[in-house]
């Protein structure tokens, strides 16, 4: 009892100070910051250094990865851009206005955990000084920093995320490359175009990945006489996609539009073998060229389509010195090329942004990435697609629908080119 | 005052307070000592230090195994972005909210759990662990999905404090921590504390004399899960932004290495596990160990920490302290687990 008594003594004084302590703050909403006017970031509420042109020969720019953990192959995209950073100090650094900057990437880990990119994302630009955030992975992740980012007014340039969330003229200093929604407009106008009186069944992932493709299909093809006659979802975390590949399959449609990620596009296209269903098949860049091959499925593939936009076919692309170059780079350090192709060209875009900054700020950064000239030098895109400039809107403005070639395991360019979403 | 305790135990236990008083002082003084990033780390180690002491609660105290006690983290963290960011609650209101919630999701797995013992509870909790990610999917119109949810709202801190939101988040974490040390400390001498660790030692006799173990054991479990809510309060205070790849087994799985190399019976353990968390991974980056290496680090520390010191570094600093001060004599040592998994006895 009386041991007790003191136990209440020590306790309840404690606790009444810190629940009075914890009381006297307020909860506050937070509200927009950066609006801009007239293609100009309103820099009142940014850090000093935010406005500060880099006069040193060095740029520091930092990125974050999963170079470690579950999803550690993911990080060859990571890898890719410490590779090309090498390339451009070995040729004498970047050609910036400001002249030639040589540049110094901080790579840190982040096992794919959104908690330890923030945690990166505060040391790259509090410890490290970085003038901007480039290239990280994954939609979830670059959200994670995305208010952080742009209230200290450092760039998150081009993620490898693609939800259109992201993109608002209240985020000014996150710029992206492209987004699943546009990729989903480029698969139903390619649909319009070939397709013009098709059925299409769907199978849809159910999180920003697949929804927001989905949604730029539809709002493509409405208005049209296509039809969605069949539409499935799974769960990112569901086993397989067997009883949704089977509501499909009976459907019998005309064209099948398979937004299924990575596994479980690969498993998609697996389950087709058996049936007697062979639509046309179109799929964004969430079902990559490994994804599709490891499905061993020929006969269903024969007629299946990608949004694509780097030069990722050795087939159409192998004497290109954009090509050559990548693949020296990444076999080089012993980075797979087919996982390094989009870290590698959205730090083009990155580069592209910094070259063009003017003054060579993390501001000046920011406003370059949204307002890149048509002809910045992008060599790794696709021939053909437009760049797109503006806030709120990604940096690709067309898509190219690559066919896919079993025999050579790759999706190939069919010389129609690009389809324009913007 | 102290009728019946030995004059050097009385002794030991005023150097243990004032340590700890001193700790509490230094640590609400880093705001103005540290620059934003090291605070921001600073402030990670204090809720995963929390996180470690619910399971040193379940665990250390009462002998009941977690592998998924990143979930009760998650449910707090998350409970607390909804409820403050959609439904305009306060910070405190939510935090409470948070902890509740978490401490009945503790009551629902405790349930099933009291038919298994050991390892068994080990494999459910792990269940738990691992669908939980799994979950926030499934109500992704609450959650934000695998896209994550950020907290749109801050708690500013009043002015005559002179702290900016960062700082404010990361003292209010340090008193939230401080307080449940205490409450610990505190149940640990308690009737309920002795209920709970007559149980971890043998239930069988425990029950023997009377020990209601069922409501005991879904107790702790509830008082734990609680408090692994509270530290998933403080997650979404510091960081505004959950997702379910940060509650997943890994998670799960490093508070529990926590654990073990604290103490899982001391609640300066705790506090240690934190820090082991927090700053292990950097360091060993800093001496040049890639990061892919970190979770081998980690193995082959639990590895050595189980072999030379069971009870964590706060046994092995108890153990090389009583050897130095040989002339004090030692105080009457109870029997504690050293992992709690030693101390069972498996499925029956």
């Amino acid at each position: 009892m009386k041991r007790n008594g003191r136990t209440l003594a020590t306790t309840v004084p404690a606790l009444g100070l810190v629940l009075s302590l914890t009381a006297c703050g307020t909860t506050v909403s937070l509200s927009s910051t950066s609006v801009t006017g007239s293609g100009k970031i309103d820099t009142g509420a940014c850090p000093a250094t935010a406005t500060t042109a880099v006069t040193a020969d060095t740029l520091v720019l930092g990125t974050s990865g999963p170079l470690s953990g579950t999803y550690a192959a993911v990080g060859a995209t990571t890898r890719a851009i410490q590779a090309y950073v090498d390339v451009i100090n070995e040729q004498g650094g970047l050609r910036t206005k400001s002249g030639t900057k040589k540049l110094r990437m901080v790579t840190l880990d982040d096992q794919y955990e959104a908690g330890q990119v923030q945690k990166n994302v505060h040391e790259l630009v509090e410890k490290h000084g970085v003038s901007a955030v480039v290239g990280l992975v994954g939609t979830a992740n670059a959200k994670a920093v995305q208010p952080y980012l742009n209230q200290q007014c450092v760039p998150e340039l081009f993620p490898l995320a693609g939800s259109a969330s992201m993109l608002s003229k209240r985020a000014p200093f996150t710029s992206m490359t492209s987004t699943y929604v546009d990729q989903g407009k480029a698969i139903g106008e390619f649909i319009k175009r070939h397709h013009p009186h098709a059925t299409v069944a769907a199978l849809v992932q159910n999180d920003d990945t697949g929804n927001d493709a989905m949604l730029g299909v539809e709002e493509a093809l409405r208005g049209s006489d296509i039809r969605v006659v069949a539409k499935e979802s799974y769960e990112p975390t569901d086993a397989d996609v067997n009883s949704q590949l089977t509501t499909l399959a009976a459907s019998h449609a005309d064209v099948f539009v398979d937004l299924a990620l990575s596994v479980k596009c690969t498993q998609s296209l697996s389950l087709l073998k058996p049936s007697s269903w062979r639509p046309a098949i179109l799929t964004d860049s969430a079902c990559s060229a490994g994804a599709v091959a490891a499905a061993a499925a020929d006969d269903v593939t024969r007629s299946l389509y990608r949004t694509n936009v780097a030069k990722a076919s050795s087939l159409a692309y192998g004497g290109d010195p954009d090509f050559q170059l990548f693949h020296r780079a990444l076999e080089s350090r012993g980075v797979n090329p087919g996982d390094g192709e989009l870290g590698w060209l959205n730090f083009q875009f990155a580069l592209a942004a910094i070259a063009n900054a003017d003054p060579l700020s993390p501001v000046g950064i920011a406003e370059s990435a949204f307002s890149l000239p048509e002809d910045a030098p992008i060599g790794f895109l696709e021939p053909g697609i437009k760049l797109s400039s503006g806030l709120g809107t990604a940096a690709i403005g067309g898509y190219s629908l690559d066919k896919w070639d079993p025999a050579h395991r790759q999706f190939v360019p069919t010389g129609e080119g690009p389809v324009p979403v913007s | 005052m102290n009728a019946g305790v030995p004059p050097g135990r009385t002794g030991t236990r005023a150097v243990n307070w004032s340590a700890a008083v001193v700790v509490l002082v230094l640590a609400l003084a880093l705001p103005a000592l540290l620059p934003a990033f090291e605070l921001s780390q600073a402030g990670s180690a204090v809720y995963l230090a929390l996180a470690v002491l619910s399971m040193n609660l379940l665990t250390g105290l009462n002998g009941q195994l977690s592998l998924g006690h990143g979930a009760f983290v998650g449910i707090g963290a998350y409970t607390v972005t909804i409820l403050v960011s959609d439904h305009g609650w306060s910070y405190p209101t939510a935090f409470v909210a948070g902890a509740l919630l978490a401490s009945a999701a503790g009551v629902v797995v405790a349930l099933p759990a009291l038919r298994l013992r050991g390892l068994y509870v080990a494999l459910t909790t792990f269940g738990i662990g691992l669908v939980f990610p799994t979950l926030i999917q499934r109500f992704s119109s609450w959650t934000g999905g695998t896209g994550g949810k950020p907290v749109t709202a801050v708690y500013v801190p009043p002015s005559w404090l002179g702290l900016d939101i960062a700082q404010y988040a990361y003292v209010l974490s340090v008193l939230v921590l401080a307080v449940c040390l205490l409450v610990v400390h505190r149940v640990k001498g308690s009737r309920a504390g002795r209920l709970m660790q007559a149980i971890r030692d043998n239930d069988l006799v425990a029950e023997g004399f009377g020990v209601v173990v069922p409501r005991v054991k879904v107790a702790t479990f509830a008082l734990s899960a609680a408090l692994a809510g509270l530290a998933g309060g403080l997650f979404a205070l510091q960081h505004r932004f959950v997702s379910p790849g940060d509650f997943g087994l890994t998670m799960s799985i490093q508070l529990f290495v926590g654990m073990a190399i604290g103490g899982s019976v001391s609640v300066a353990g705790a506090v240690l596990g934190g820090m082991f968390l927090e700053y292990v991974p950097e360091v060993t980056e800093r001496v040049g160990v890639p990061a892919l290496y970190t979770p081998v680090i980690y193995g082959l520390v639990l590895a050595l920490i189980v072999i030379f010191a069971p009870q964590g570094v706060v046994g092995l600093w108890h153990r090389l302290f009583r050897r130095r001060a040989a002339e004090v004599p030692a105080e009457p040592r109870p029997r504690t687990p050293e992992l709690a998994v030693s101390t069972e006895k498996g499925a029956e």
